[in-house]
């Protein structure tokens, strides 16, 4: 064989080989069977819950309306992947139903989302860690559960878009989510669904939410803003430092916090963390003069925890910032003062000691020969 | 105040009395308890510093302890002051501390003694340049740190007078000179008192002749001369103590009131302060959380994010080739299949009478007869089920149904 044919052998043999790859993967990648799943529950069910005059009375009273509009399912997650009525509704297989055992809308509510774990296991073992189901297990009917959050027929994605989900935590938390619209972390998110911004989810988790005015939550707070607040390329997006979690770690408060979060995380301690002055969904930019930690409200924040704090006290906290002549000049002098002064000191302080060290040990050899 | 007594043996020679040593002794413990309490403030970040902190049971607690070796440090250096100007007002002691001309005349002829160019080392009196220079950065170093400490353990009352920086900046000296001081102890003193030549002289309090010979000629000169200050006549010494008592009174009352300032004037940080306006948690926006189906929320229809369902079973689904097993049972592959996937309705309910939670119950059938003919996959009630699409809403894979297929064909055996 030539090298000539077997070169051109070998270029069929690849392209053969790769042609082969590409129509197996083509194969593999592309769906097994595209069809629309039929809505036959769907159909069967709406029959009859289409209808929107259909309602019930409830022992308590209450008229539970039975009419599942076709527009809700059309949007849902499950529908369109072939989660029908009676993936949820596992009690009721044929008509006539059984009779219904609940008292009250809540107590359907609270018996119906445990089918979601039987696909959303993860998730639902999360919630169960929750702040949520604590208030649950204390008897709080109200305390939240899948549906209350995720919607029952019409459960769509969450977080599309991203406003939505401060308007899913807006309905029990509605004070708080009208501070944080507010702020200027929901004001961005309001105004332009800012990608950046923390929604409600980011700070607080999203199925594990945890009760955050624990000692864990406080400790930990300062590493959850600089988990946005440290990153220079988010940071440089919007021209802030990202110097600032670095600079508050050196600080009083910073030297506190990080102590006890290698130490004792479970005890409580005072030292200031990010939303002591900042403020905590209120949180605003430092040029706007309603934030706690604008110039004319500083002091003001300081005196929280320093009720004594006179006019000058501001000054002596250097924000979150270098050490610089412009800002801070005799703070400038005085690192340099003891930068230059002490290497100067201690080098004068070695070589002299190596001087006599070297002059002893020639006299030592020089004695110990006659 | 060097006398020379005569010891059995040798000649010794009183170099530190025993109010220098308890002096000497309290101030060098002190010392020792800020540098190790301190510099772990100064590096708190470092891994050495956490465990330090957790020894110690918390960064509190190593700033009482600092704090208290503070105060000690402070007390010794009152009473120094208040010795010294007793040595000086009523001994009228000769004032050997202060460097002068002749400490640069003996550094000068000591480096070229240690350059070689020379063939002894300057002729120290009482005090060489290498004790005075030493004593004079520890005055310094403790006014220095005295000072800053103050500052910082008491910010509220001094920016009343000073402006704000003045915080930060005695935060930085402090640090500053505390690492000067511990390293100039270590290398300084070390080396002179402690590796050139073990001088225990501050312990004991006295010196032998040869290292008087050595350290302080000029000195061991002056006594062998019997050079010796003239006794105080004690109307004059009365006289003196009479004019200096009142001065230590004053001295001592203004350092007890500064102490009062350091250690309880100034609450810096109340405990536990209200910190925030504290927003109501629960406000819901109506009586009834999200209801059903009529939250209308003003949103573009989500789009769909994925086209393709994972869950494709309809019985019409064309059932892809499943690596089929030899021989499936069911307590290894059906049964747990089962009480994955149809145990919601076929399971402790039992919905159309069929109970697929054990192999037994499963055999049984439904209400309407038999469900799984063992050994005719084809003809079993299930799959004729399952694959004529009457049983549109369950969720059963078409690999799953395979399984099912394959274990029937096989016997449906339970184990």
């Amino acid at each position: 064989m030539t090298p000539r044919t077997f070169h051109r052998q070998l270029f069929w043999l690849i392209v053969a080989g790769v042609s082969t790859v590409l129509v197996s993967l083509s194969l593999v990648v592309s769906p097994a069977s595209a069809k629309p799943p039929t809505q036959e529950t769907v159909k069967y069910c709406l029959s009859c819950h289409g209808n929107p005059t259909l309602s019930t009375t409830l022992p308590s009273g209450e008229t539970l309306s039975l009419y599942i509009a076709q527009d809700d399912l059309n949007h849902s997650v499950h529908s369109n992947v072939g989660i029908e009525c009676e993936a949820c509704h596992n009690d009721i297989s044929e008509y006539p139903h059984p009779a219904i055992q609940f008292q009250t809308k809540r107590e359907l509510s609270l018996s119906y989302y445990q089918t979601c774990e039987k696909c959303h296991s993860s998730n639902y073992e999360k919630t169960q860690d929750s702040m949520h189901a604590q208030a649950a297990a204390a008897g709080n009917e109200n305390a939240p559960v899948c549906t209350d959050c995720h919607g029952a027929h019409d459960v769509r994605p969450p977080d599309e878009p991203r406003s939505l989900i401060s308007v899913t935590c807006e309905q029990c938390h509605s004070e708080i989510v009208k501070t944080y619209r507010e702020s200027v972390h929901g004001a961005a998110l309001m105004k332009d669904e800012n990608p950046d911004v923390p929604v409600c989810t980011t700070c607080h988790g999203v199925h594990n939410i945890q009760d955050p005015r624990t000692s864990q939550f406080r400790v930990a707070e300062p590493e959850l803003c600089a988990g946005c607040h440290a990153d220079p390329q988010l940071m440089g997006k919007y021209g802030l430092s990202s110097d600032v979690y670095d600079i508050y770690k050196r600080s009083w408060h910073g030297v506190d916090v990080s102590v006890y979060k290698a130490r004792w995380p479970t005890i409580w301690h005072d030292s200031a963390v990010c939303s002591d002055c900042h403020g905590i969904h209120d949180i605003r930019s430092t040029g706007d003069p309603a934030s706690k930690v604008n110039e004319k409200n500083l002091l003001s924040t300081c005196q929280q925890c320093h009720p004594t704090a006179g006019p000058n006290w501001t000054d002596a906290w250097t924000g979150h910032n270098e050490i610089s002549l412009e800002r801070t000049p005799f703070l400038f002098y005085v690192e340099k003062f003891y930068g230059s002064f002490t290497p100067f000191v201690l080098w004068a302080c070695v070589i002299y000691v190596i001087l006599q060290i070297v002059r002893a040990t020639v006299d030592r050899v020089r004695s110990s020969r006659p | 105040m060097t006398k020379e007594t005569r010891a059995p043996g040798a000649a010794t020679y009183v170099r530190f009395d025993i109010v220098q040593r308890l002096q000497h002794i309290i101030f060098l413990i002190s010392f020792t308890i800020l540098g190790f309490t301190g510099l772990p403030q100064k590096f708190p970040l470092s891994p050495i510093s956490a465990g330090f902190f957790k020894i110690f049971g918390g960064i509190e607690t190593v700033r009482l302890i600092h704090h208290t070796s503070a105060i000690v440090m402070m007390i010794v250096s009152v009473f120094h002051v208040l010795e010294v100007l007793y040595r000086v007002l009523v001994l009228r002691t000769p004032i050997s501390m202060i460097p002068w001309i002749n400490d640069l005349l003996h550094v000068y002829e000591d480096v070229l003694y240690y350059l070689g160019l020379r063939k002894h080392k300057g002729y120290y009196g009482r005090y060489s340049y290498a004790e005075k220079a030493e004593y004079l950065a520890l005055i310094w170093g403790t006014l220095v740190m005295g000072l800053t400490g103050f500052m910082m353990w008491n910010p509220l009352s001094t920016l009343r007078i000073l402006p704000g920086e003045a915080i930060p900046a005695a935060k930085a000296a402090h640090g500053g000179e505390a690492v000067l001081a511990v390293l100039a102890i270590i290398i300084w003193h070390f080396y002179h008192v402690h590796i050139k030549h073990l001088n225990l002289s501050m312990f004991t309090g006295k010196l032998s002749r040869e290292e008087m010979e050595h350290e302080h000629p000029a000195e061991l000169a002056q006594i062998d001369a019997g050079k010796k200050p003239d006794p105080i006549p004690p109307a004059v010494l009365r006289k003196r103590q009479y004019i200096y008592a009142p001065i230590a009174i004053v001295i001592l009352a203004l350092f007890s009131y500064g102490f009062y300032f350091f250690v309880g004037y100034e609450t810096t940080a109340v405990v536990n302060p209200q910190l925030q306006p504290t927003l109501p948690v629960y406000v819901p926006q109506t009586a009834t959380l999200r209801p059903t189906a009529t939250v209308t929320l003003t949103l573009t229809p989500a789009p769909t994010a994925t086209p393709v369902p994972a869950t494709e079973a309809t019985g019409d689904a064309t059932a892809t080739e499943a690596p089929v097993a030899a021989a499936f049972t069911w307590d290894v592959e059906i049964g747990p299949l089962f009480a994955q996937k149809c145990l919601m309705c076929h399971g402790a309910s039992a919905s159309g009478g069929l109970n697929l939670s054990t192999y037994a119950d499963a055999m049984k059938g439904g209400a309407s007869g038999l469900v799984f003919t063992p050994g005719d996959a084809a003809n079993s009630p299930m799959i004729v089920k399952f694959e004529g699409g009457k049983h549109p809403y369950a969720a059963l894979l078409a690999e799953e149904i395979a399984k099912v297929k394959a274990w029937l064909d096989a016997g449906a055996l339970e184990k």
